[in-house]
């Protein structure tokens, strides 16, 4: 969906101004560390994936997405999983109260379980089932689409031409991904100069997208 | 004078790009607990050098 997330091309945010390295804490307060915790335990029941979650981030008003921090986000993230998944009510969330005791197949997850999945990992590369339809070299356009579900496609990509200029094998695909169907297909890097993504005044560099195959159309 | 061709890679899938930093004039005899210390976050996402040896460097 185009949200608030989708930043390219946006003017008026100002500078980035990054912390410097040498001092940058992994948190920044004591909930941030919670916050991280509350969603890698909540996730561990397998209600949704990591698309799904993306989706129920980005589906915020843009305003509150945009003056959200980061694990703010991740917060307001949560809670719509939560309640969509029916592991809380919509009352619950609001009073903090439960309502009734947790359905007996839920299990409690633990710091053990957290280290032994994220050791694990999310691999989302599949064996491919059909060959590739581009090879590196030629022009491909990404198609102009306005999907209102999740999607990688950044909207400055949507309608410019680029070449493939890598090959990633296949990918779970998130959009369909993030309403529970999984699909996989091939994903490329396709490059687009500067100038056709920006316009004539841009500089000689190049941009490095990665784009799974139903973004795109040969020319 | 060196030209340079760059470009610029986002993150829109589940791959991870890093970039490995060009090694600093000065750092070629140097050991490899030492040429750690030159290597900073943001030379591996480019957007600086790797630390110059005797600049201090990374933590």
């Amino acid at each position: 969906m185009n949200g608030g997330h989708d930043l390219g091309g946006m003017h008026g945010l100002g500078v980035i101004d990054a912390e410097p390295e040498e001092i940058e804490p992994v948190f920044h307060a004591e909930w941030e560390r919670r916050m991280l915790a509350l969603s890698l335990a909540s996730a561990a029941h397998g209600r949704w994936n990591i698309d799904v979650s993306r989706h129920a981030r980005e589906r915020q008003h843009p305003a509150d997405y945009l003056r959200n921090s980061y694990y703010e986000n991740w917060l307001v993230g949560l809670e719509t999983l939560l309640v969509e998944s029916g592991l809380i009510s919509a009352n619950e969330l609001a009073t903090g109260k439960a309502e009734a005791s947790a359905a007996p197949t839920l299990r409690a997850t633990g710091p053990a379980d957290m280290a032994a999945g994220l050791r694990k990992g999310h691999p989302v590369d599949v064996p491919p089932t059909e060959p590739p339809a581009f090879e590196i070299g030629p022009v491909v356009q990404v198609r102009n689409f306005n999907p209102t579900g999740h999607t990688r496609a950044p909207r400055y990509t949507r309608g410019r031409q680029g070449t493939i200029a890598g090959l990633h094998g296949c990918h779970i695909f998130p959009d369909t991904h993030s309403v529970e169907v999984e699909e996989a297909h091939h994903l490329y890097s396709v490059r687009f100069s500067a100038e056709e993504l920006w316009g004539s005044g841009a500089s000689g560099s190049a941009v490095f997208v990665d784009l799974w195959e139903p973004y795109l159309e040969g020319l | 004078m060196r030209t340079w061709k760059y470009g610029f890679g986002t993150q829109t899938s589940e791959v991870r790009y890093l970039v490995l930093p060009e090694k600093p004039d000065g750092a070629e005899n140097m050991p490899e607990d030492a040429l750690t210390n030159l290597v900073t976050r943001n030379s591996m996402i480019g957007v600086e050098k790797a630390s110059a040896p005797g600049t201090g460097g990374a933590l």
